[in-house]
């Protein structure tokens, strides 16, 4: 019982990048950003080939950032270039990927096993369950401290503001083409390390393991807020922090449900009948 | 010194909805001149500013600034040479950022925005210190969201925030617009002492006959696109309300 509360603490670690990257697509910038599903699964699909075929984990990292900042800057291209609805080029982008993700596994899943990871470069603790929890934590507190500096630089304040009010920001110098396309990278860069996390938590990369992710993170951002919101915070650190506890907490949700006795083949329902019930309540309670 | 010349300005060329905008129009403005601009609805006083600001491109014609051609300019990059307030009290900050981050935007309007915190203990003082200047008590309030002020509490942000950087030109389109008028008064009061303080070259789009009178030291009118009356200071002085009143009759 206590285990499956740790792993799903484990997969809230994990997807807690994710979430961090729909923060920034969906929160900053006010984009839906469904490239999401085909960065992340893209994310699994490098980590996968790179480790079986004998590379260091933590020279994976990188590349696996800059795979899935690829996607999300064609995506920003797409639609700030061509001025195509940020809707469709997320979809366009995601479909693409879904070849592409394909191409590069070669196959529909790839296992892990037995082969060293970013976990198994360390043992300071013998159960695997808590080195993999101290790591993952370890990486996502980095992520906080860094996304939280980012946001706060004059370049952070800009792409804030880009989201918040556009015609102010162009009337303050800022091109916001280019600050979303960059907004759209960092978003799906953080979202294929996500990726990355996932498939050596679970242990295998999976072509249809992204399908559905942009509502688990969208989710997670949501319950974050609705945390915030009792404790009257504004500040954007504390607002990250939300967000990572918003991803574990919403994998605790999803454990206990599954723990209660419903069936795994319904999870996927669970979560969208829970982000939509997480989505509606504010706005039920505006209109009375 | 701005320069417009022969520009023109055409709305849906070739259909029936054609709306010629802006005639071909030549306009000076001196440095450092505050010029008041009327004119009924759809006379072209908004094509103007659009097109000095760079929100919409014109058809034929120059614009030059200081004999920089800025025609083609793309909007961002006027920046260095103009801010804009909006008739939005809304538009002009960022509900989400603190008054000190939008402040900190504003101060970098010329500059690149980089990788480096900027809201520093020292630019925290020089904020305080500039905003205790408008007198609305908005001092203690700067790591507040701007969304939680009022619009009149936001418009005067906005003005103290077209200053904080180096600029020449303050663009205003009817920035009292949705406020109520006392509110209006002091927002005015503000925008006339800013630019008189930092010797900007102001335009003004207005309805309010009595700021009309009030403010500026040239008045000028547009009608269908061309200029109906353009008076100078002294001109401009002895002008009566129902008069300029009687104008947009015309």
């Amino acid at each position: 019982m206590l285990n499956l509360y740790l792993s799903a603490i484990l997969l809230g670690l994990g997807f807690a990048s994710l979430s961090i990257g729909i923060f920034i697509s969906m929160r900053i910038f006010n984009i839906p950003d469904i490239t999401t599903d085909g960065s992340f699964t893209l994310g699994g699909a490098v980590t996968a080939v790179l480790l079986s075929s004998g590379w260091n984990g933590w020279f994976v990292l990188p590349l696996v950032f800059l795979t899935g900042a690829g996607a999300g800057a064609i995506t920003g291209l797409i639609h700030t270039r061509l001025k195509v609805n940020a809707l469709l080029s997320g979809i366009l982008v995601m479909t693409a990927l879904y070849s592409i993700n394909l191409a590069i596994m070669g196959k529909s899943n790839i296992p892990l096993i037995n082969l060293p990871t970013i976990f198994s470069s360390f043992s300071f603790f013998s159960d695997s369950m808590l080195l993999q929890l101290t790591v993952l934590g370890i990486i996502i507190l980095i992520l906080w401290i860094k996304v939280s500096w980012l946001l706060k630089t004059d370049f952070g304040l800009a792409m804030r503001a880009t989201g918040n009010n556009e015609t102010m920001v162009r009337a303050l110098g800022v091109n916001t083409k280019n600050m979303k396309t960059a907004g759209l990278a960092l978003a799906n860069g953080f979202t294929a390390l996500s990726g990355f996390l996932i498939t050596q938590v679970q242990g295998f990369a999976d072509i249809n393991m992204g399908i559905g992710i942009v509502i688990l993170g969208l989710g997670s951002v949501m319950i974050g807020e609705i945390i915030l919101k009792l404790f009257r915070v504004s500040a954007i650190t504390i607002h990250l922090l939300g967000v990572i506890g918003g991803s574990i907490l919403f994998r605790i949700i999803l454990a206990f449900a599954l723990s209660a006795g419903i069936d795994a083949l319904y999870l996927k329902l669970v979560v969208a009948v829970f982000v939509l019930l997480v989505v509606s309540i504010p706005n039920l309670k505006r209109t009375e | 010194m701005i320069e417009f010349i022969d520009i023109q300005k055409t709305y849906g060329a070739g259909t029936i909805h054609e709306i010629k905008a802006l005639e071909p129009l030549n306009l000076k403005i001196m440095d450092g001149e505050f010029v008041v601009l009327i004119g009924s609805n759809g006379s072209g006083k908004s094509t103007l500013f659009n097109l000095l600001a760079g929100s919409t491109q014109p058809d034929k014609g120059q614009i030059l600034i200081n004999k920089t051609d800025i025609s083609h300019l793309p909007e961002h990059q006027r920046c260095l040479y103009l801010s804009r307030i909006f008739q939005d009290p809304l538009s002009g900050t960022a509900s989400e950022l603190s008054i000190l981050d939008n402040f900190r935007l504003a101060a970098l309007r010329t500059r690149k925005k980089t990788l480096k915190i900027g809201t520093s203990q020292i630019f925290r003082k020089i904020i305080k210190d500039r905003i205790a200047g408008l007198n609305l008590g908005l001092e203690s309030k700067i790591d507040q969201p701007v969304g939680t002020l009022s619009g009149g509490q936001r418009q005067a942000l906005t003005l103290l925030m077209a200053v904080m950087d180096s600029s020449q030109i303050l663009l205003m389109d009817e920035p009292t617009a949705a406020l109520d008028p006392g509110t209006s008064r002091v927002i005015m009061e503000i925008a006339g002492r800013i630019i008189r303080e930092e010797g900007l070259t102001a335009i003004l789009i207005t309805h309010q006959v009595k700021d009309v009178l009030r403010y500026g030291d040239r008045l000028i009118q547009m009608k269908e696109g061309k200029i109906l009356r353009d008076l100078n200071k002294t001109q401009k002085q002895g002008i009566q309300v129902n008069e300029v009143l009687g104008w947009f009759g015309e």
